[in-house]
């Protein structure tokens, strides 16, 4: 038999048993009515359940705080920013509101002169829980809106009634510290609401609470006008060379790894270079040269170091000679390109080979050059930086002078030097440029130094000015420029750390609802958050729904058992009064599956009409219970969705397989002859 | 094998089933039954004929190699010949013995082949209340795989041939609806209306008072002579029998276990083919064991044929 011939067959069994179902219609609406009574007590458990539930929420929602969750960060790297926030945001179930504690101690002041001194504004945002229970929710995140405290609108002569025809205007003022003496910025907003609250308190929008927040920091708030506190960054620097007799020996207590330090030795083999000039009375070879990084070198961009050079000596317990060192660059120097790099140690050292104090490169100010080839004598250079920006350098001295400076000559020491810490670097390709973004590891690892050595005595036989010798802040401040970690701001003409977005320490969220507080919670916690929240209480409420779900599904079971039993024996009776038509069918050639289909159509039938009849029985008694019963009866979609699959389970497939399995064994004449059903 | 002009041929038909008060068993060595004839079954209530119509009918299955059961229908073998429709190509022979060893798929195509060779009227017509006399008389055309167009055309015209054109009215009636004639030509119809090669009738006329039965069967006499029909009638009323048939097999009254089984003709003239007799004994000496019966010993006698 073809599929087509197979479904069209299949079809006609389900139109003759819509056909015999429908137009027996009495059998099939009291079939239904014994379904509806089923379906309407499973759906009023469901009903009553839920509306318990609700209640006992509602009663626990009356809290402001009721779905408030208050963290707090452990510690420095749990402190949000803006994107790890829109990380745990992302993070967390549902629609959760995050709200950063952002406090400011400010003043509220009016135009009529009414004040409020040192009230504490607090950040908000629109659907604020805490404000929305009190109906003063701000309605935009950038508005100018103002919430305050009774007690505050008090000092300020506002009250509700002027709140609500024109929103009075308030100046906020705060306060910064700033080197040259006090600095106040103000804003304007408007007074949306009064909270009724008998503490000194307002809050603002987030937006207008992180420009307070930025100004506090020595921040600029171009949009409002107002003004940074810059200053230049820490010096810091990628590593330090020490020169020493006495190799180190790292035991148990390794006081360069309790600092985070490592040290790397440099082979050196280099005869004929008086060391000892360096490195006091050392000879060649004992000199032991140790390069001394962070730990974390070559992973983080913030392995750089910023004790000062003489702490080497504290920590390896050493007399040593010890250098600043970042690795040399390419600079664009009066429009040439120069070789710079940055000599810097410790003064003691700098007397030793600098006679001319001006010559020595320790000090205050890092834009300062000797150029000792260059054929210029002009006192500055402008050296430009790869976005165009210039920077002048003071040159020391010129290079007449370099030769009295030094017993040895710069350049010499420098390609002595660079010769013998040349087994440092083993690959050896081109050099960075400057601003380059290689991390310092990969650039201490490729510089070229045997390239920047022949380059530089290339440039030295042929007398071209190609090496700039700088102070190692500088170098070490280019470096960390081309890595993001310093910007070079040319208003104050310092290398400053670029601004940061605010981080947030501790703040409020608030679950869309109840039950995702205890998921929050768990979430914060294993982030390593400190929480507190209301879990108890919401707790208590899942062992209360907990405790009648478990009560309803007890009686919806045996409500099904019953109503499967019941059906079952109703459609017994169909299959055995409908077993006359079955056997005239079967005779005529009507498959078992059609027999089947014959009961299992009937079945969804009726199934259908006692869930219509059922729900809309349900429907009027959510809205009858309150009113009578004062019990509340709340029903979502699903549950009626769940109630119908339910009933098609139990009405159709488990009273179906029983006809199926009827129909199989049932003998045609039998049934005919009104024998029953096998 | 059965000749092509025999319908239906089965031997040794044994049935034996048991009641509180005795034991019945029904034997039949022999039966051929023609092709295009009409063969009426009369006898007593409870001798066997229903049970006779529905091995034939292919209603109940019968089995083949068991030995006589309680309750079961025995038969050595069982063939079913059924003429191709364009009469040219010849006769298909369908083996039910071999059908029913074939298992599942075997059952499955003698399901099929009752469905497309055999038209049933059941003793009260028992039309599906449910369904309009159009639904129930399209319901043979419609299991056999018919368009609903087709079948409605082909209802159209079978119910145009029993019914008279002031009935029309009624094609859309539901099947309690209508009087007893109309039911009973409305069951003719629903028998017939896939052009089977068998009709089974059972009991036709005995809801009707005589003129209607007889027009019944008038009007199922006519449509089945255009159609080379077999029609095996099982009845108690012996003068319709006579008037219709071209053969008549009486089957004893299961109070006489002994009594013989006589066949009778009724008609004289060239359309009589071959006669069966049926024997129906409970020979002495027969033993029950568990839930079988012993092979009977004293049903050797051959059955005996009327020339």
């Amino acid at each position: 038999m073809s599929l087509k011939h197979k479904s069209k067959l299949t079809w006609y069994y389900v139109v003759v048993a819509f056909l015999d179902s429908w137009r027996s219609k009495t059998t099939l609406f009291t079939n239904a009515t014994i379904f509806t009574g089923l379906c309407l007590l499973i759906l009023l458990l469901i009903g009553l359940k839920r509306g318990l539930v609700e209640q006992f929420r509602a009663d626990i929602l009356k809290s402001p705080t009721a779905t408030e969750i208050n963290w707090f960060a452990t510690h420095k790297d749990l402190a949000l920013n803006e994107s790890s926030e829109q990380a745990l945001v992302e993070s967390l179930p549902g629609d959760a509101i995050i709200i950063p504690d952002i406090t400011r101690i400010a003043q509220l002041s009016r135009t009529d002169g009414s004040m409020a001194q040192d009230v504490t504004l607090q950040a908000t945002v629109p659907g604020d829980p805490f404000l929305a229970f009190h109906d003063a929710a701000i309605e935009s995140p950038d508005s100018d809106s103002l919430v305050i405290s009774s007690v505050v609108a008090a000092e300020l002569g506002i009250a509700n009634s002027e709140v609500a025809n024109q929103r009075p205007q308030v100046t906020v003022t705060v306060t910064r510290e700033d080197d040259d003496g006090e600095k106040r910025v103000h804003a304007n907003v408007r007074v949306s609401a009064i909270l009724e609250r008998k503490v000194r308190t307002g809050y603002l929008p987030r937006s207008l609470m992180d420009q307070f927040e930025d100004f506090s920091q020595g921040e600029a708030v171009p949009v409002r006008g107002w003004p940074s506190r810059k200053s230049a960054g820490k010096k810091s620097f990628p590593s330090y060379l020490t020169f020493t007799k006495r190799p180190y020996k790292f035991g148990d207590t390794n006081r360069l790894h309790l600092r985070g330090l490592k040290a790397t030795k440099i082979e050196s083999n280099v005869d004929g270079v008086d060391w000892r000039t360096i490195g006091g009375l050392l000879k060649p070879h004992d000199l032991n040269v140790y390069c001394i990084t962070s730990e974390m070198a070559g992973e983080s961009t913030s392995a750089y170091l910023d004790f000062d050079v003489s702490e080497i000596e504290d920590i390896t317990e050493t007399d040593d000679v010890a250098l600043y060192w970042a690795d040399p660059i390419k600079a664009n120097l009066d429009g040439q390109t120069h070789t710079m790099v940055g000599v810097s140690g410790n003064s003691r050292w700098l007397r030793q080979y600098f006679k001319s104090p001006a010559a020595r490169l320790n000090g205050v100010d890092p834009f300062r050059v000797i150029l000792p080839h260059a054929s210029s004598h002009q006192t500055l250079c402008e050296l430009e930086m790869s976005d165009g920006t210039p920077i002048s350098l003071k040159r020391l001295v010129t290079p007449a002078e370099i030769k009295s400076l030094s017993r040895l000559r710069v350049v010499q020491w420098v390609d002595d030097m660079l010769t013998k810490v040349d087994g440092l670097f083993s690959n050896m390709g081109e050099m960075p440029a400057l601003l380059s973004e290689l991390p310092v590891e990969r650039a201490w690892r490729s510089s070229g130094f045997r390239h920047w050595l022949n380059d530089t005595q290339n440039s030295f036989n042929q007398s071209q000015p190609t090496l700039a010798i700088v102070p190692a802040e500088l170098v070490s401040a280019f470096r960390q420029q081309s890595e993001g970690t310093l910007v070079y701001d040319s208003a104050v003409g310092q290398f400053t750390r670029p601004t940061q977005s605010n981080v947030y320490f501790e703040g409020r969220i608030y679950a869309a609802v109840l039950e995702d507080i205890l998921t929050i919670d768990e979430e914060l916690e294993r982030l390593g958050y400190a929480v507190s929240c209301s879990r108890t209480s919401v707790e208590e409420m899942q062992g209360y729904a907990g405790t009648l779900d478990l009560l309803v599904w007890i009686l919806q079971l045996v409500a099904i058992a019953l109503g499967v039993v019941t059906v079952v024996v109703v459609f017994l009776e169909i299959t055995r009064r409908r077993q006359t038509s079955i056997g005239i069918m079967r005779i005529m050639g009507m498959r078992p599956q059609g027999v089947f289909l014959f009961v299992f159509v009937r079945a969804l039938m009726i199934a259908i009409l006692g869930w219509t009849f059922a729900s809309l029985l349900a429907v009027i008694a959510s809205f009858a219970m309150p009113w009578m019963f004062g019990a509340a009866c709340l029903y979502q979609p699903a549950d009626f969705v769940n109630v119908l699959i339910g009933a098609l389970v139990c009405s159709s497939f488990g009273v179906s397989f029983h006809a199926w399995h009827a129909a199989t064994r049932l003998d045609p004449v039998d049934a005919i002859a009104g024998g029953k059903v096998q | 094998m059965s000749q092509p002009d025999t319908a239906i041929k089965l031997t040794n038909l044994r049935h034996c089933f048991q009641d509180r008060t005795r034991r019945f068993v029904l034997h039949m060595p022999d039966l051929s039954i023609p092709a295009g004839e009409w063969l009426s079954v009369l006898g007593p209530s409870g001798c066997g004929k229903s049970t006779l119509q529905n091995v034939l009918g292919l209603v109940r299955e019968p089995h083949f190699s068991d030995p006589l059961a309680r309750k079961t229908i025995g038969v050595d073998s069982f063939v079913v010949n059924e003429r191709k429709a364009d009469s040219n190509s010849g006769i298909a022979q369908h083996d039910v013995a071999a059908m029913m060893a074939a298992g599942k798929a075997g059952k499955r195509a003698i399901a099929n082949l009752a469905s497309r060779c055999m038209g049933y009227c059941l003793q009260t017509g028992e039309l599906l209340p449910t369904l309009t006399i159009k639904e129930n008389v399209a319901m043979p055309l419609r299991l056999n795989g018919w368009s609903a167009r087709d079948a409605e055309r082909r209802v159209d015209e079978v119910l145009g041939f029993l019914l008279s054109a002031k009935e029309y009215t009624i094609h859309n009636k539901l099947a309690l609806e209508i009087s007893g004639g109309q039911y009973q030509r409305v069951a003719f119809a629903r028998a017939l209306v896939h052009s089977p090669k068998v009709v089974l009738i059972d009991e036709p006329t005995s809801s009707l008072d005589p003129p209607n039965a007889r027009r019944a069967l008038d009007l199922l006499a006519n449509e089945v002579a255009h159609q080379d029909t077999t029609v095996i009638m099982v009845t108690h009323n012996e003068s319709l029998a006579r008037d219709y048939s071209d053969f008549i097999v009486r089957m004893d009254s299961p109070e006489e276990p002994w009594g013989d089984a006589i066949p009778l003709r009724f008609r004289e003239g060239d359309g009589w083919g071959t006669a069966v007799r049926f024997e129906r004994k409970q020979p002495a000496g027969w033993q029950e064991t568990d839930s079988t019966w012993q092979p009977v010993s004293t049903l050797t006698e051959e059955p005996t044929y009327v020339a």
